[in-house]
């Protein structure tokens, strides 16, 4: 399963498709207060992509993948492109 | 007198015996690592004045290499290049990210190579280069 | 607002002025090599002074307005007028900006479109290179046009292939990831995604229902780009867009070396995202490469200067594009040029505070002076009165220095005149010299904002209305250039500006024929009218002197309005013209706002103000030659029936049963004609702070406000217009 949920962190990992866009839209509803880590996301699906920016949940670490933590991350405000806070 | 030291990761030993020619001729003095942890550890030893980095290497990649040498205290401002076959924007911003200063698509023409190494370096630019 | 960014609005403003005066300067005698030096010195300060902030379309502009400022300089282009323009209308533009910095911090969101029209109006219509898109290729992404300085910078410069990718919103069935096909694109520079209608609810949302959009520029060919999308071409547009470079490519190193492209990308590197580590040890080897590839270029720089410069990548294009500071010669000239005396800035609620101060202190020093004449002629009551004497001169000191703390020069609305006559002799196709004259005169803020747009009018109405076109001047015999000269000038406590023309002149006999036309006044009423009044209707409401309305002055705000601001402030009007010859306006005002020079008068044992400025004489005139007809009485004053009013009467207060001999006259200056204003006594003049009328007083007509003489005792402060 490329995305874990525990609780209310989604931990998307690998390749994460189109078969995880039911999933992921209906934990992103039942859950309270949604963090996510992309930090482990390798290629995130358009059908996740548009999830993530309707609920923006928080994202607690941005993707590492080249490509997503260049055009993507900003977009959901991961972390990598916030201000640096201390040294 | 010897001229700056460059050190050139990588684990081709083709490419690594290329770029020692071509900078020897131009007076550089070249060190050479077949990956990632073993540039470190040359690099530590020895410290250059530019290295020059492969992206894909066993045991340690280029990236990973770039990372830990810019966390290093004595290291961390060595001017970088990445070199790869990818063509990529998004391979060549990777690269920035991780912490190299430009970045050149293998292979690299003899010139090419010969002057990002001396502007990288501060060694005045020869015959014919960079004249306007 | 940092205080950077402050000091570049302060400078910004006042290098657009003098590039103004310079530019005028130029069109008048296009050789004049010390006016191309120093528009080219603004436009090139501007261009390095903006490139530290992020405003890219006007750093654009400046950069492209020095360019063709360098052609000229170097004799490769010719001044025109029409050039002129296009430089005025940039600087126009420019001081826009500024203004919309200085209050909201940022440019408006169409500067990156309207730069690049003026860019392509300054370039002559020549397609340059580096120039931005052209307009079809902007309709077909209109996106590209409206790019942020951080997306423009992120592209970079050149030809680009823009991509606009719409997704079947059902792809997702067919097996599309459109975000993936991305990947593929090659040197891909920008990538905007965004959703095509405004996000529903979590809960409402088809989660297999695509309704993102993606919007992208790539640096490779539009072939090579659309090949990853060759499974969806009929969701797909691509295109080639001409991108200008966001800052100009580093001066260092010459364009399209590669030492330049390592310098922009060291640059780049500078604002990439990170950690604070990662993007502290990113600059330190930054900063080491930099100083090599500057070295390896022959131009050595110090570490630690680079180092300084490598805050982010803005500091870093500015230090590279300048190069060393003591290399060029901008700073250098700056340097040796005597430091601006700084000014100091105080907010007006402080200063207003301040005046108020030293107004209630002359109060309390007047309320001395009863005092010292009670304590008799003693030794003590000696050195009260010595005491008394310092403590009035310090205080005329105070309230003097004061004063002078909110006194400008006039040259504050002088400023704007020569561009507008400039401007407005072009569009009317006149020949027009303006002599400026006292701009060092100086007054009170206040007035100078009360003084500006009259000016103007005056000014505009002059060109207008008043000098002839050369033709018909020829054919008076006059020289085909018309004068304007506007002089200013202290007089009795007030500043004094004149406007005067040596154009047609105001024709009294067309005044009367059009009042009568206008049915301002019955035509017996206007036969009766002396020249000088019937030249004077120019102020009346409603009144324009031109035989068809002009494009320039004849938008409602006339001569009324001019006289309307000017008496509002205290101050007069006057006009007079020679039919042929030409017309002078003369602006009276007093010198500040917040102390008003006031003739104090009584009636029915009540004291009141008249402002100074509107006296134009105090006389007794004996009964006699008071004439009445009906209520309605006048009296020959300088050889003119100058009507007259009682001030009692205007009060409402009964009438001054005393048998008199004499009336006390106090001749009030107003803008359609002189009134006598009979008063029961004249007393001193006093300088008042003028307060406004509050509460129940407040809804009185006819008070201009309230005040204390230095005596302690309250006056009324009469509004004479309002009461008349």
């Amino acid at each position: 399963m490329p995305i874990r949920y525990d609780a209310d962190l989604a931990r998307f990992e690998a390749a994460c498709t189109v078969e995880d866009a039911l999933p992921l839209a209906e934990w992103l509803e039942g859950t309270e207060a949604p963090r996510v880590d992309l930090s482990g996301c390798t290629d995130l699906h358009t059908a996740l992509l548009q999830l993530l920016l309707a609920v923006r949940p928080a994202v607690t670490a941005g993707p590492e993948d080249a490509f997503l933590a260049c055009w993507v991350g900003p977009v959901l405000g991961a972390p990598a492109t916030l201000p640096p806070i201390g040294p | 007198m010897s001229g700056p030291r460059i050190l050139v990761v990588d684990d081709a030993v083709t490419v690594r015996a290329f770029s020692r020619r071509v900078l020897e001729a131009d007076g550089f003095v070249v060190d050479e690592a077949v990956n990632g942890i073993e540039g470190l550890e040359r690099a530590m030893a020895v410290p250059p004045d530019l290295v020059i980095v492969d992206v894909n290497m066993r045991k340690m990649d280029g990236y990973t290499m770039l990372r830990v040498l810019r966390r290093d205290p004595s290291l961390r401002d060595v001017p970088a290049i990445m070199i790869s076959t990818e063509s990529k924007a998004s391979d060549r911003e990777q690269a920035l990210l991780a912490g190299a200063n430009w970045y050149i698509v293998k292979p690299p023409r003899p010139e090419v190579l010969v002057e990002a190494v001396r502007l990288l370096t501060g060694c005045p630019l020869g015959m014919g280069e960079g004249v306007p | 607002m940092s205080e950077l960014f402050e000091q570049f609005v302060v400078e910004a403003q006042e290098l657009l002025e003098t590039a103004g005066a310079a530019l005028l300067a130029l069109e008048r005698d296009p050789a004049d090599r010390a006016s191309v030096d120093e528009l080219f010195r603004a436009f090139h300060t501007l261009k390095g002074a903006s490139a530290l902030f992020d405003m890219v379309p006007f750093t654009r502009l400046v950069h492209v307005g020095e360019d063709t400022l360098s052609l000229l300089r170097d004799g490769r282009r010719a001044m025109t007028p029409e050039l002129a323009d296009r430089l005025f209308r940039a600087l126009d533009q420019c001081a826009r900006w500024v203004a919309a910095l200085e209050g909201t911090g940022t440019l408006p969101a169409d500067a990156g479109a309207v730069a690049e029209t003026l860019v392509r109006g300054l370039a002559g219509g020549e397609a340059s290179a580096g120039a931005a898109a052209s307009a079809g290729e902007v309709d077909a992404f209109p996106w590209v046009a409206a790019l942020t300085d951080e997306e423009r910078r992120a592209a970079g410069g050149g030809t680009l292939t823009a991509i606009d990718y719409t997704p079947d919103p059902e792809c997702f069935f067919t097996g599309d990831d459109p975000l993936a096909l991305f990947r593929r694109v090659p040197d891909l520079r920008l990538l905007r995604i965004e959703p095509t209608e405004p996000l529903p609810p979590p809960a409402q949302m088809d989660p297999y229902r695509c309704v993102l959009r993606f919007r992208a520029l790539s640096g490779a060919a539009v072939e090579a780009v659309t090949t990853a999308f060759r499974s969806v071409p009929d969701q797909v547009r691509t295109g080639t867009v001409t991108l200008a470079a966001a800052i100009a490519p580093p001066a260092a190193a010459a364009q399209g070396s590669l030492a330049a492209a390592m310098l922009e990308e060291q640059a780049r590197i500078l604002d990439l995202p990170g950690t604070a580590a990662e993007r502290e040890s990113r600059r330190a080897a930054v900063a080491r490469a930099v100083t090599a590839i500057l070295t390896a270029l022959g131009r050595p720089a110090q570490r630690a200067t680079v180092a300084a410069a490598c805050g982010d990548a803005g500091s870093l294009r500015r230090f590279l594009a300048d190069g060393p500071p003591a290399e060029t010669p901008a700073t250098a000239a700056s340097r040796s040029a005597p430091a601006p005396r700084r000014a100091l800035r105080v907010e007006p609620e402080r200063m207003d505070a301040l005046m108020a101060l030293v107004g209630e202190l002359s109060v309390v020093k007047g309320q001395l002076g009863p005092l010292v004449r009670r304590a008799g002629d003693g030794e003590t009551a000696r050195d009260m009165k010595a005491f008394a004497a310092r403590l009035d001169g310090l205080v005329g000191d105070l309230r003097h220095a004061a004063l002078r703390l909110r006194l400008l020069p006039l040259a504050r609305v002088f400023d704007p005149l020569p561009r507008l006559v400039r401007d407005t002799a072009r569009r009317l196709d006149k020949t027009v010299e303006l002599v400026l004259d006292g701009a060092e005169t100086e007054a009170d803020k206040d007035i100078l904002d009360v003084l500006g747009e009259p000016l103007l009018h005056l000014v505009r109405n002059a060109l207008d209305h008043g000098i002839e076109a050369p033709d018909r001047r020829a054919a008076q015999g006059k020289p085909p250039g018309g004068t304007l000269r506007v002089h200013a000038f202290q007089d009795k406590g007030g500043v004094v500006v004149e406007v005067s023309d040596d154009g047609a002149g105001i024709d009294p006999a067309a005044m009367r024929r059009a009042a009568v036309v206008k049915g301002l006044l019955k035509p017996d009423a206007a036969a009766a009218l002396s020249d000088a009044d019937a030249v004077r209707l120019v102020f009346a409401p409603g009144f324009s002197t031109a035989g068809s309305v002009s494009d320039l002055s004849g938008r409602g705000v006339g001569m009324d309005a001019v006289r309307a601001a000017v008496e509002r402030a205290g101050g007069r009007v006057e006009l007079s013209s020679t039919p042929g010859s030409g017309t002078r306006v003369r602006l009276s005002l007093p010198l500040t706002l917040s102390i008003t020079r006031v003739v104090v008068v009584e009636a029915a044992g009540s004291l009141y103000g008249i402002p100074v400025a509107l006296v134009g004489g105090v006389q007794r005139v004996p009964r006699a030659e008071i004439r009445a007809v009906k209520r309605a009485e006048s009296v020959v004053l300088r050889d003119r029936v100058v009507p007259l009013v009682r001030l009692r009467r205007l009060l409402g207060q009964p009438e001054d049963e005393r048998a008199r001999e004499a009336d006390c006259i106090v001749l009030a200056e107003l803008g359609d004609g002189p009134v006598a204003v009979a008063v029961d006594d004249v007393g001193e003049r006093a300088d008042v702070v003028l307060r406004p009328m509050t509460g129940v007083l407040r809804g009185l007509r006819g008070y201009a406000g309230t005040a204390v003489l230095g005596d302690g005792r309250l006056i009324l402060v009469l509004d004479l217009r309002e009461l008349l």
